[in-house]
């Protein structure tokens, strides 16, 4: 089975000036990456913060421009396709819903927008596409002129899963898609992006902080450290029996007992 | 950490809820009410300029030798038929006074709308590009910032000839620093939100990126900064016409009716008294209105 | 820091050069040179004579570095209507400028400063709401008509003080409030806001609490740390009043650079116009420049960025 995303020696390093006088220093956020993303397949992405996680999600998502190395999809160069192309394939889905929607825009230009920007459809049709949408993402259709600040973060997280999945991509990027929700919310999140998929047919790349999340949900899990890849194996393999030593210590931090978990079960 | 911060008021709840409340309420009711008056008097001054063919009782322009200098209302010897005297020149200065609004608030309305496009242009360019675009544009803005307006303005007026056209334009292309200034460090801020990756992420050209998904939001910042420009321009063209490098006779600049009475000062104090005040409560109106938007939009008062 | 001043030092020096070209090119295109110094009524070959002899003809770019090299010296050229050379008569007038400018930022600090404090004291107070309303409401006031009155009440009416001009110091009290008061609302502002900062600090609870006299507490600690940024502001302040001279002087008349540059714009005296608008631009950019280093000085967060 081919992938239907895959990096190859993936690179993005930022110049960071120290000052004038001092040479200039690269910082490689991103190192040497080489990761696929397999057809219907959920690829967890773990590592401490600042280790790269999101720069990787930029650069897949056509936001960030690599240094070197390459992204193909569809076993195609990524490069060869027009940001346009890109969009309809590969779209995300952010962390923080209160700051990826645009707060001046009602839920149906945010929703539409894409369909808007690639010229699909009349704008009679987007309405029906935009009802249509918020159905599937458990949205009540009477939000649809509501501004971003009247709903709630769930909710605004749902108009970012509809607003991603509007066109029809192959591909979407989770970038900690629930830690800026509340706990009570992060489950029904996550169940409806599974199901998402399900129905769909979609392909993940699932960056997360809760190990949990990533055991449950994810077919593969990529862990990286300081810009590379240290291991990357099936989910199971890994949370049984981690290779890297950074493996274990990462397994090892979340064994630690939850004193919530534990107030939770007395 | 967000437990604790969150927890951190409730030390003294009542109070700290009560006084919390009370300078909450003070601020927007003192914010509401500069923005009914600043807001009704230049309303006000508005519909003075607009209507003046009806106010006026004369024209503005047509001269009486025989009634030169004649005194305001309150003094002795005023004539009924000019409220607020005439002129050296024998004009009703009531009427003159009328026309005059126009010319301010035109000055007023057209150089911060020029300045507003030109240093919103810059500021967004700025603010969403960054790098090698922003170091130049900051450039810019800097040595704008150091040459000094009314000098510069002069020797400018001096070059075109003045004229009312001229006034605007230069002083257009002069104040346009504080839009800049502004609309660059929001842009900053606005380029980094998620809603801007989503909108590259789809596809969006970058004109569009900039227009619908930068502009809205870093807007009412343009509002607040335009009254004040409007302010700020209409007391830089009194200045010049005072210098005799504006609005040239016989248009009724105010600036230029306190530049033709300043020989008359020793005698007929009023004669630039009138022009003055009329100039102080349009610009006072419209800061207080610019001071009110400010308040109420300000990010504490939102939501 | 060192890093921060050489970086601003460099900035400082491209900035003076474009305003020094600004301040060429602009006065230049005003007016043809040639015909002012040969006068209105010369013929062709007597303005040909005149380009040659102080090289007119030359390209533009030649005779801005010409002009500036010689600039650099203080050779400014020889003015249209004076018999001194540009640089004597700018020397001569600067004096009266400096000193203009000088005695209004004291009028502005003496005010903004005291009531900045008393604000800051008692926030929302009625000392606090009422001196920042009468500030507000003075930045509305133009400053030349402000100036006319004061001349109109205190010279004409009272006869407290000299009506125009700038023999003695008298004279300057009217002028330097007039030019004072509108530079006022800003210090007042930064001073109430500083010193509300400064006065939530934990040191100077901590000098409270150790049972220290408010009032020395105040003066020690507090004010010396809100007063810095203030110093900077000031600094710029100088900057507007050196400009803000231009309408006070002509109104006072006072033969200061203000008045100077205002009769030779109206009278197209180029070399003058060239020299005072280059001073006065080089003025700013070195007043912001201390402005910057001062506040730099005092936040580091500034520095990195
Ligand atoms: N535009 C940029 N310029 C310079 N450095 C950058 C830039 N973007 C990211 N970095 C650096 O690259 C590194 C990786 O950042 P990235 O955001 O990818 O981390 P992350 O793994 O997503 O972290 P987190 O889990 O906190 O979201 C960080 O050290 C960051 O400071
Ligand atoms: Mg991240």
């Amino acid at each position: 089975m081919t992938p239907i995303l895959e990096t190859v020696d993936l690179e993005c390093s930022f110049w960071i000036s120290t000052g004038m006088f001092s040479p200039k220093k690269t910082l490689a956020a991103v190192n040497g990456v080489s990761v696929q993303l397999l057809k219907g397949q959920v690829l967890g992405l773990v590592g401490e913060s600042g280790c790269g996680k999101s720069t990787l999600a930029k650069m897949l998502l056509g936001l960030q421009k690599p240094t070197k190395g390459n992204i193909l999809f569809d076993g195609q160069p990524f490069e060869r396709l027009s940001q346009f192309e890109r969009a309809a394939r590969v779209q995300p889905i952010f962390q923080d819903p209160y700051s990826s929607l645009n707060p001046r825009k009602t839920i149906f230009e945010i929703i539409t927008l894409p369909l808007s920007v690639h010229k699909v459809g009349t704008s009679r049709d987007w309405l029906q596409k935009a009802r249509e949408m918020m159905d599937l993402c458990g949205l009540a259709s009477r939000y649809l002129n509501s501004y971003p600040s009247q709903l709630s973060g769930g909710q605004r997280q749902r108009v970012a899963i509809a607003r991603a999945l509007v066109m029809k991509p192959e591909v979407v990027i989770c970038d900690e898609p629930t830690s800026a929700l509340d706990v009570s919310v992060q489950s029904q999140i996550l169940n409806l992006l599974m199901d998402l998929k399900n129905e769909l047919g979609l392909t993940y790349l699932l960056i997360s902080h809760n190990l949990a999340v990533v055991e449950h949900l994810a077919d593969r899990v990529a862990v990286m450290y300081f810009g590379e890849i240290v291991e990357n194996e099936d989910t199971e393999q890994l949370f049984n029996k981690p290779n890297h030593e950074y493996t274990k210590k990462l397994l090892n931090s979340v064994l630690v007992p939850d004193p919530s978990r534990f107030a939770r079960s007395v | 950490m967000n437990d604790i911060s969150a927890d951190h008021p409730k030390l003294d709840p009542d109070n700290a809820l009560r006084s919390n409340l009370t300078k909450h309420l003070f601020r927007r009711i003192s914010a509401h009410n500069s923005i009914l008056i600043g807001g009704g008097v230049l309303g006000a001054i508005v519909l003075m300029a607009l209507f003046a063919p009806l106010l006026a009782p004369h024209d503005p322009f047509s001269q009486d030798l025989s009634r030169r200098l004649l005194p305001p209302f309150w003094m002795e010897d005023n004539n009924p038929k000019h409220i607020l005297g005439t002129d050296n020149l024998g004009r009703d200065y009531l009427s003159r006074l009328i026309y005059g609004a126009q010319i301010s608030l035109m000055i007023g309305v057209c150089t911060a709308i020029i300045s507003g496009i030109i240093g919103s242009a810059l500021g967004i360019t700025a603010g969403y590009f960054g790098g090698r675009i922003d170091a130049v544009i900051t450039f810019i803005i800097t040595t704008r910032l150091s040459m000094p307006i009314v000098l510069v303005a002069l020797a400018v007026v001096a070059l075109v000839g003045g004229s009312l056209h001229a006034v605007i334009l230069v002083l257009g292309f002069l104040l346009w620093d504080r839009y800049a200034v502004v609309m660059r460090s929001a842009t900053q801020q606005a380029r980094n939100m998620d809603y801007v990756s989503a909108a590259r992420a789809i596809g969006c050209p970058t004109w569009r990126v900039v227009l619908s998904e930068i502009f809205p939001n870093v807007v009412n910042n343009l509002i607040v900064i335009a009254t004040f420009e409007v302010a700020h321009a209409i007391l830089l063209e009194a200045s010049l016409s005072f210098l005799g490098l504006g609005v040239q006779p016989p248009d009724p600049s105010w600036g230029l009716m306190i530049a033709e009475g300043k020989e008359f000062l020793l005698f007929d104090p009023w004669v630039i008294t009138i022009p003055g005040i009329a100039l102080s409560i349009l610009v006072l109106a419209v800061n207080m209105l610019g001071d009110g938007i400010r308040d109420v939009s300000a990010p504490e008062n939102r939501n | 820091m060192l890093n921060f001043t050489v970086r601003r030092i460099v900035l400082v020096m491209l900035v003076a050069l474009t305003v020094s070209v600004i301040a060429f090119f602009l006065v230049r295109l005003s007016g043809d040179l040639a015909t002012a110094l040969a006068g209105e009524d010369a013929n062709a070959q007597e303005i040909a004579d005149i380009k040659k002899i102080y090289g007119l003809d030359r390209p533009l770019i030649v005779q801005y570095a010409d002009w500036l090299l010689s600039a650099l010296r203080g050779d400014f050229g020889a003015s249209l209507y004076f018999p001194e050379t540009v640089g004597e008569l700018v020397a001569m007038r600067l004096p009266t400028t400096l000193l203009l400018a000088f005695s209004g930022l004291v009028v502005s600090l003496l005010i903004g400063i005291p009531f900045g404090v008393i604000a800051a004291l008692k926030p929302d107070s009625w000392v606090d709401r009422i001196s920042m309303s009468i500030a507000v409401a003075g930045q509305a006031i133009p400053t030349f008509w402000m100036g006319l009155m004061l001349m109109v009440l205190f010279g004409l009416i009272l006869r407290l003080t000299p009506i125009s001009g700038d023999e003695s110091w008298q004279h300057f009290i009217l002028p330097a409030f007039t030019l004072g008061y509108y530079s006022t609302p800003p210090i007042m502002r930064l001073t109430r806001s500083g010193m509300l900062e400064v006065l939530s600090a934990d040191y100077i609870r901590t000098a409270y609490a150790k049972g220290l006299k408010p009032l020395r507490v105040l003066f020690k600690h507090a004010l010396r740390n809100a007063v810095i940024p203030v110093v900077a502001l000031a600094s710029v302040q100088f900057g507007h009043m050196l400009s803000g001279a231009i309408v006070i002087e002509s109104v006072f008349a006072m033969q200061g650079i203000g008045y100077l540059a205002w009769e030779s714009i109206l009278r197209n005296d180029i070399a003058v116009i060239q020299a005072i608008l280059l001073i006065v631009c080089l003025f700013y950019v070195g007043l912001t420049f201390i402005s910057d280093l001062l506040n730099a000085w005092l936040d580091p967060r500034i520095r990195v960025s």
